[in-house]
């Protein structure tokens, strides 16, 4: 086997730590030494017991507002590696905490800090609830007194509504894993407009499973708005955090989530009345465009006599000037008449004249001696009518 | 105007808050105010007719308490591969 150089080698045991699931994920007890603080606003210290010791850092962006001093005694998490240059083992830290504060209450406190820096908290991200739910789902025991709560409250504020419970035990070993379950279930019912995770205020405060993170994250995940009714009054957990919407306890869960319909017949009721209101005023608005309508025309009349008489003139003028044009063209009209009734042959046959036509042949009328034959027969027109005629030889 | 049997509650409220409002905004000519307002009464009865008629509705799922906790893991597991 050949020579490592030792970069080598120490990467290869950093590599070594850092794969390893529980250094990467560790909590320790012990005492501070050496607390430093570096230019750059990271904090290295060492942690020890009457044993042993280990490096220990704080970057500047993990909790930058701890300070500890040598011999303090902390609960510390973070991960496991080597610091290269030094060779030297090191605990990075991104949480400290006094040990007095107990573990429980210093995990709780480091899964809220982390979660809060992914994001889970945030204002920006929670969900509005939908203005009149159709379909509210309630995860909870369906044994404990939330559900009756919940079922009374709806019922008198809400009953449009449609409740599915998914139930659940929400204490003990098996909570997380079986709202897991009912958190899934529900989440398959179509139409879901949002749901309360509820819990009756027990007499033991065993809020374990609404301090857990799969929950959380379960919640932060959900297709559709969370509402929590956690039935306690001390700080909020972590479900509580992540929510859409919170309540202290089941009913007020209900009471924040849904619209009251008495407040929605009162709306309607309102509304009503300013329909009936603006329709009143329209008509009021036509009724004086009416009136002030005839005003407008009662205030015009004099003008309009006025007027009247002297289109009356007017007319009078136009007709006397026609009934003028008329008079002149009937005169005219009677003098052409005399004259074309002196062309009317008939006028002249009445004087003893005759018009004599040829029959035979061509008919044509006679105006020469050479236009007839003995023989040719004659029609001659007098007066009063006409008679035949034959020319002699 | 016949009403549709599977308008929701919200989409009858919504209008019926739309036809108060363009009734309020005034200045329309009579006829149409007139329609409004017969359009906003159809309205105000159906409204008042589905909040007179609910009654709350309940319903549960299948209960999943198992005591079996091999089981319940693997609801877990599955739940988180299904999560974000």
């Amino acid at each position: 086997m050949r020579a490592l150089p030792v970069s080598a080698l120490v990467s290869f045991v950093r590599d070594l730590l850092e794969a390893n699931e529980i250094l990467s994920d560790v909590w320790v007890v012990g005492e501070v030494s050496n607390w430093t603080r570096s230019q750059a606003g990271h904090r290295y210290f060492s942690l020890k017991d009457d044993q042993a010791r280990i490096d220990c850092v704080l970057f500047r962006t993990s909790m930058p507002n701890v300070t500890l001093k040598s011999g303090d005694r902390v609960f510390a998490h973070g991960r496991v590696t080597v610091y290269a240059q030094q060779g030297r083992l090191q605990l990075v830290c991104d949480f400290v905490r006094p040990e007095g504060i107990g573990l429980e209450a210093a995990k709780l406190e480091e899964l809220r800090l982390r979660l809060e820096r992914e994001g889970l908290f945030d204002q920006a991200r929670k969900r509005p609830l939908p203005a009149f739910p159709r379909r509210i789902g309630v995860i909870t025991s369906a044994t404990g007194a939330a559900i009756q709560d919940i079922t009374r409250v709806l019922r008198s504020r809400w009953p449009l509504a449609e409740l599915i419970l998914a139930p659940t035990f929400v204490q003990g070993d098996l909570a997380v894993p079986n709202l897991l379950a009912a958190m899934r279930d529900l989440a398959r019912v179509p139409g879901l407009d949002f749901a309360i995770i509820a819990r009756g205020g027990g007499a033991a405060e065993d809020l374990a499973a609404f301090n857990d993170e799969r929950i959380a994250r379960a919640i932060f995940a959900y297709p559709v708005p969370v509402v929590t009714g956690l039935g306690h009054e001390r700080d909020r957990t972590i479900a509580d955090l992540v929510a859409d919407l919170w309540a202290p306890t089941p009913s007020a869960a209900v009471e924040r989530s849904t619209p009251d319909i008495r407040e929605v017949g009162r709306r309607i009721r309102q509304m009503e009345g300013l329909m009936r209101a603006s329709v009143r005023h329209h008509l009021a608005r036509d009724a004086r465009r009416v009136t002030a309508g005839s005003h407008r025309l009662r205030a015009a009349a004099p003008r309009i006599d006025r007027t009247a008489a002297e289109v009356a003139a007017l007319v009078h003028g136009i007709r006397e000037q026609m009934l003028g044009t008329v008079a002149r063209q009937r005169t005219a009209v009677e003098s052409l008449a005399a004259r074309v009734d002196s062309m009317n042959p008939h006028a002249v046959l009445a004087r003893g004249y005759a018009i004599v036509e040829r029959r035979s042949r061509t008919p044509a009328v006679v105006r020469s001696v050479t236009a007839v034959i003995p023989g040719d027969e004659l029609s001659v027109g007098v007066a009063d009518g006409t008679f035949r005629a034959e020319v002699v030889p | 105007m016949s009403e549709p049997e599977n308008r929701t509650f919200e989409e009858l409220y919504r209008e019926l808050e739309e036809t108060a409002k363009q009734l309020e905004r005034g200045n329309l000519p009579l006829e149409e105010a007139l329609r409004l307002y017969e359009r906003g009464t159809e309205l105000v009865d159906r409204l008042r007719e589905i909040l007179r008629s609910a009654e709350l509705r309940v319903q549960q799922l299948h209960a999943r308490l198992a005591s079996d906790e091999t089981e319940l893991r693997e609801v877990e597991s599955e739940y988180q591969a299904g999560g974000r």
